[in-house]
């Protein structure tokens, strides 16, 4: 026996003792309970001051010779409870807060710069927010040191703190505290994702057919190790990420791709898991017999199944819940990131770590009889047309269709379009909620203008109301490229009604006082129909990434279920490619859908538009059965700080989760009732 | 014949006209691999197909077991459709190989097949200490069966088909992959638990096996059954008459010669001394050895018959002692000291060819047990069943040595070793 070998034996005795086990748990605990008290202890006293330091600013008056305030302006300190707070450094910067009434303007600005001298360097900023955080963290942390001790993983978790430890202390040393905490979470993450799996294998211990089968997916994966690499590639991945992001891009741009990799690396982890081993635990169960086994016992086929696919989901739910973490954490991690400046970092708050709702503006739609009209008088001025209906090559029906669509798309197009000098208002209605949330709106818009020229700045007025003292804003913007503008939330009338008039005016701002200001722009303003937006909080961050990562979820449900009910009655490389294809169809099936509107074959040839007809037949089919999975998108808007509602949850579960996963089973199971598990293993020919 | 009982509540198994063809992916017929049978089984009894390698056996039970469906005829399984999950509640199967799942280990792989019972934890936990003694894995519980030898999974295999106390316990080829030892304790389990009432399907083309064990036997050739009935209506040998005696010296044989050729006109056809089987000399062994506490890394020889299978004795209906199967383990113990055989085991023992009943096809007889026509020469070559002929005194040759060490020294070479 090898050295390691008896290592290995030795420790695996240890870690079976109870007493070893107990005395790994209370000893952990012990530390973690210390640690809790006193990051609690800082988080607390910080979130006193937090609270104490604005009144006392509101109360100071310059001009009064209020002692207080001169001490601030000169000293740059205030005294708080016997503690002096604040800096020689920030007597500067505090003088210029005080306004021409001796008042401070920016109270919260300044309390953050008197507190932060108190703020110990190793307090994480989220447990500033919230000081109840560190308690919340620290009572799971000693729940989760128990249950791993008492699961037999003492040794593994011993060895997670003693990896950690080092790989932390190593980066600390290079003065790498950002790569100190990557690294030294790795291992965490991996315990923890071992210790989910543990826990989810305990709810699956039902002595049920569907149950056991699950659970041995579970088992399964972990044992052959395959859950593990997958997991273990997406928990590494995540908090390194942070690594290959530019420092110097602005914070909110860091934070959103951060988001949008971490949010991809797990999706796409989980994908190819479910696709590759949801295939193989069904293929090649059956190859090897041991579906024998199992279905000569009560297991009815569809069971069988059902389990199978239950034991994806739980494997794709345990490296979700992981992975989400993982990203949640380092998510704090970013945020503390430098940015370029005090609205860099308002909009990863406002507009990144959010949630929320969105309008287009209300267009009015031409009446049926206009388009009548018009699309009569089209015909009659058209000869193409009346030459194509006179000649058969259409029928009188699809060119009225064709020309009324044409009608309507110009009427609306018309209205996304402002002239040089002119000015159009866009009305946004069912405001309600942000204005009794008195939460900041934002505006999103990406215009085109003239020739839209990349190199060039375009000039734009928005008037944020309707009467002549609306406040207004005057913005350049480049050509096709996203730009926001903040709205007060007071600017929405009690109707909860907003009316936004765009401009296309140029503002000259040194213009002499009576002189003209305003000046026609040389280009008119149009954009797409989703090219100007209104948006606005709805809810936090935390309960739209939860919603997001159910989607997600169901989502994978469906390709589990695809990988399982195929796998049974196809080979293993078959199965993985039709699952593949779907998976891929179904990811890109906005685009599959634009590509066959677009899709024409132009010919004459009977024979080439009966073949342009079966493709399309073919095309359509296929992106219709793969459109809810498409249409089901939650990453992207979570990303761009847009809510997942609950309706998409809801959609996706009945659509994706209930109809066509159910659909799936009973087709598989169809096939599968009838498949004969053995062969013919005798000698007749 | 066998159709006999049919519809009576006794009948676990009825099979009328049963045929399975095979196609291809055209639809077309490729096999015949059963060919209209017809049999019955009936409750509490040990009932054997026999036939060689692909004469239809294990089609028929996996007909059974519904994992193939049949082309034409009959068959129900306790009075329902094989397919029926519902019937499989009150079968056991052990397959040909034991397809196990490598990732688990003996204890996970009991609680797994328990759970698809329906097996509470506590239930499933007893059963799964008392089955993992009975085939002498406890040893290796928390081993992956990835690493199992053949003769482990075998064992293995054999307790998962125990974990439901089945009332129909189907076993194919349950002998394949075990050594002398595990032969004989699956023998004297299939014997026990007949005795407690449970009825069993036995499939092997090994013909000591199925001889030994079964009440009634059908033999299977090209998908038909070509004789069916009891062994001792099979086997019964009417042409000759054994005699046992201690010692003749060759006067006394030529004076009994003399004695029967006045008595009957008949002489004596052969003379023999009987020798000890290599089943015995071997089982003898491994008892010493393990009397000296040599270890082994593999299988220990199993423990008490697990209490949940102890049902209630068919006292005596197989011609036993009622009691005498209270403890396997205690039983090979003894065997290995003092062969204890079977009554029907005296033709056997002689190396007899058994002569078939009118009527039986004796040409498919002899090639069932031409060895030239078995698969292997390893698992399937057991002792008993080596080409049997009329022996002359041997009982001054020393046991081969060589066999029994390779016998011990790796479980895995089935029954029948190498021959130096």
């Amino acid at each position: 026996m090898s050295l390691l070998d008896a290592l290995r034996q030795s420790l695996t005795g240890l870690g079976e003792k109870r007493w070893f086990r107990i005395a790994v748990a209370v000893v952990l605990s012990a530390v973690i309970g210390v640690a809790t008290v006193v990051t609690y202890g800082a988080s607390a006293r910080i979130e006193r001051f937090m609270q104490a330091v604005p009144p006392v600013l509101r109360a100071l008056d310059l001009k009064a010779n209020d002692p207080i305030a001169k001490q601030l302006a000169e000293q740059g300190t205030l005294d708080i409870g016997g503690v002096k707070l604040g800096d020689q450094a920030f007597a500067t910067r505090f003088q210029r807060m005080f306004n021409d009434a001796g008042k401070i303007d920016q109270v919260s600005e300044a309390t953050v710069m008197l507190v932060r001298t108190e703020l110990p360097p190793w307090l994480p900023v989220s447990f500033v927010d919230d000081s109840r955080l560190p308690l919340a963290i620290g009572l799971l942390a000693i729940a989760v040191v128990s249950f791993a001790c008492f699961t037999g993983l003492a040794i593994p978790l011993l060895g997670v703190v003693v990896t950690s430890s080092v790989l932390g202390l190593a980066m600390l040393a290079r003065d790498r505290s950002d790569l100190a905490a990557s690294l030294a979470s790795i291992p965490a993450f991996l315990l923890a994702f071992a210790l989910l799996v543990r826990a989810l294998m305990i709810v699956l211990d039902r002595a049920t057919p569907v149950f056991a089968v699950a659970s041995g997916v579970v088992r399964e994966a972990m044992r052959l190790r395959i859950a593990v690499v997958f997991a273990a590639v997406a928990i590494i991945a995540i908090p390194l990420l942070p690594q290959w992001i530019d420092p110097t891009s602005p914070l909110r741009y860091q934070v959103q791709t951060f988001l949008a990799r971490s949010l991809d690396a797990m999706y796409l982890v989980c994908a190819f898991l479910t696709v590759f081993f949801g295939c193989a635990t069904v293929a090649f169960e059956i190859r090897d017999r041991q579906a024998w086994m199992t279905l000569t016992k009560p297991v009815s086929r569809l069971s069988w199944l059902a389990g199978k696919w239950l034991g994806l989901v739980v494997v794709n739910a345990a490296i979700l819940t992981i992975c989400t973490l993982a990203m949640v954490a380092f998510l704090a991690q970013m945020r503390a990131r430098p940015a370029i400046d005090g609205y860099d970092r308002a909009a990863v708050r406002d507009e990144v770590l959010v949630a929320r709702a969105g309008g287009v503006p209300v267009y009015k739609y031409l009446p049926p009889e206009e388009i009548e009209l018009a699309v009569t008088e089209a015909i009659r001025s058209d000869p193409n047309a009346r030459a194509d209906i006179e000649e058969g090559r259409r029928t009188e029906l699809e060119v009225k269709k064709s020309l009324a669509r044409a009608v309507a798309e110009e009427y609306l197009k018309a209205q996304r379009s402002v002239s040089p000098g002119q000015e159009r208002a866009y009305e946004f209605k069912g405001l309600d909620a942000a204005r009794e949330a008195k939460a900041n709106l934002t505006l999103r818009y990406k215009f085109y203008a003239g020739e839209s020229d990349p190199n060039a700045v375009y000039p734009v007025i928005f008037i944020l109301g309707e009467g002549a003292d609306a406040p207004w804003l005057d913005r350049q913007f480049v050509a096709a490229q996203s730009n926001v503008i903040t709205v007060p939330a007071s600017t929405i009338s009690a109707d909860g009604t907003l009316v936004i008039r765009i401009a296309s005016v140029r503002f000259d701002p040194n213009a002499p006082p009576g002189g003209q200001q305003f000046y026609p722009s040389n280009s008119s303003i149009g954009f797409d129909p989703d090219g100007l937006e209104l948006l606005y909080k709805v809810d936090d961050f935390g309960p739209n990434l939860l919603r997001a990562q159910i989607v997600n979820l169901l989502k994978l449900s469906f390709v589990a279920m695809l990988a399982v009910t195929l796998s049974s009655f196809l080979s293993f490389p078959v199965a993985c490619l039709v699952v593949f294809t779907v998976f891929s169809a179904g990811s890109i099936a906005p685009y599959l859908a634009t590509s066959i509107d677009e899709y024409r074959i132009r010919t004459d040839s009977g024979v080439l538009k009966a073949v342009e007809s079966v493709i399309r037949g073919i095309a359509s089919g296929t992106e219709f059965s793969v459109r809810a999975f498409g249409e089901a998108r939650a990453s992207g808007p979570l990303v761009e700080g847009r809510l997942v509602p609950w309706e998409v949850v809801i959609r996706t579960f009945a659509l994706i989760g209930i109809a066509w996963s159910g659909v799936l089973l009973v087709l598989g199971f169809v096939v599968f009732r009838r498949k004969e598990l053995a062969i013919y293993s005798g000698q007749g020919g | 014949m066998a159709n006999a009982q049919q519809g009576s509540s006794d009948c676990i198994v009825d099979a009328v006209g049963l045929t399975k063809t095979f196609t291809d992916f055209w639809l077309r017929s490729t096999a015949k691999a059963v060919d209209g049978i017809d049999f019955h089984i009936d409750r509490h009894e040990i009932f054997g197909l026999l036939g060689p390698n692909g004469s239809g056996k294990s089609t028929t039970i996996k007909m059974i077991l519904g994992l193939l469906h049949k082309t034409r005829g009959r068959l129900v399984v306790f009075g329902r459709d094989p397919s029926d999950v519902a019937v499989k509640r009150k079968i056991g199967y052990l397959p040909e190989e034991t397809y196990l799942y490598r990732f688990l280990n003996p204890t996970e792989t009991l609680d797994y097949y328990g759970k698809l019972f329906g097996l509470d934890r506590r239930t499933r936990n007893r059963r799964t200490a008392e089955l993992l003694e009975m085939v002498g894995l406890e040893g290796v519980a928390h081993r992956p069966a990835g690493e199992f030898s053949k003769g482990m999974a075998r064992r293995l295999g054999l307790a998962q088909a125990l974990v439901n106390d089945p009332e129909l316990l189907i076993l194919d080829e349950p002998t394949s992959g075990l050594d002398p030892l595990g032969t004989r304790q699956v023998k004297d389990l299939i014997l026990e638990l007949g005795r407690r009432g449970k009825t069993i399907l036995l499939t092997s083309h090994l013909l000591a096996d199925v001889e030994d064990v079964c009440d009634r036997m059908v033999i299977l050739y090209g998908g038909k059954i070509r004789a069916a009935g009891t062994s001792d209506e099979l086997l019964a040998d009417t042409q000759h008459t054994l005699l046992r005696t201690p010692r003749l010296s060759e006067a006394a044989i030529a004076a009994v010669d003399r004695a029967l050729q006045s008595a009957q006109g008949v002489g004596i056809e052969s003379v023999e001394s009987p020798r000890q089987t290599l089943e015995s000399l071997f089982l003898d062994i491994v008892e010493r050895a393990r009397a000296e506490q040599l270890a082994t890394s593999g299988a220990q020889s199993g423990g008490r018959i697990a209490s949940f299978l102890q049902g209630e004795t068919q006292g005596g209906t197989r011609g036993e002692t009622q009691g005498e199967g209270e403890s396997v383990v205690a039983d090979l113990v003894r065997a290995g000291e003092e062969p204890a055989p079977a009554p029907k085991s005296v033709l056997r023992e002689q190396g007899r060819v058994p002569v078939a009943p009118k009527g039986a096809d004796t040409a498919m007889l002899d090639a069932l047990v031409d060895p030239s026509r078995t698969q292997g020469s390893g698992a399937d070559a057991a002792p008993k069943s080596a080409p049997p002929q009329v022996r002359k005194d041997s009982s001054g040759n020393q046991p081969d040595q060589g066999v029994i060490d390779s016998l011990l020294g790796d479980g895995d070479q089935g029954g029948g070793g190498k021959k130096k």
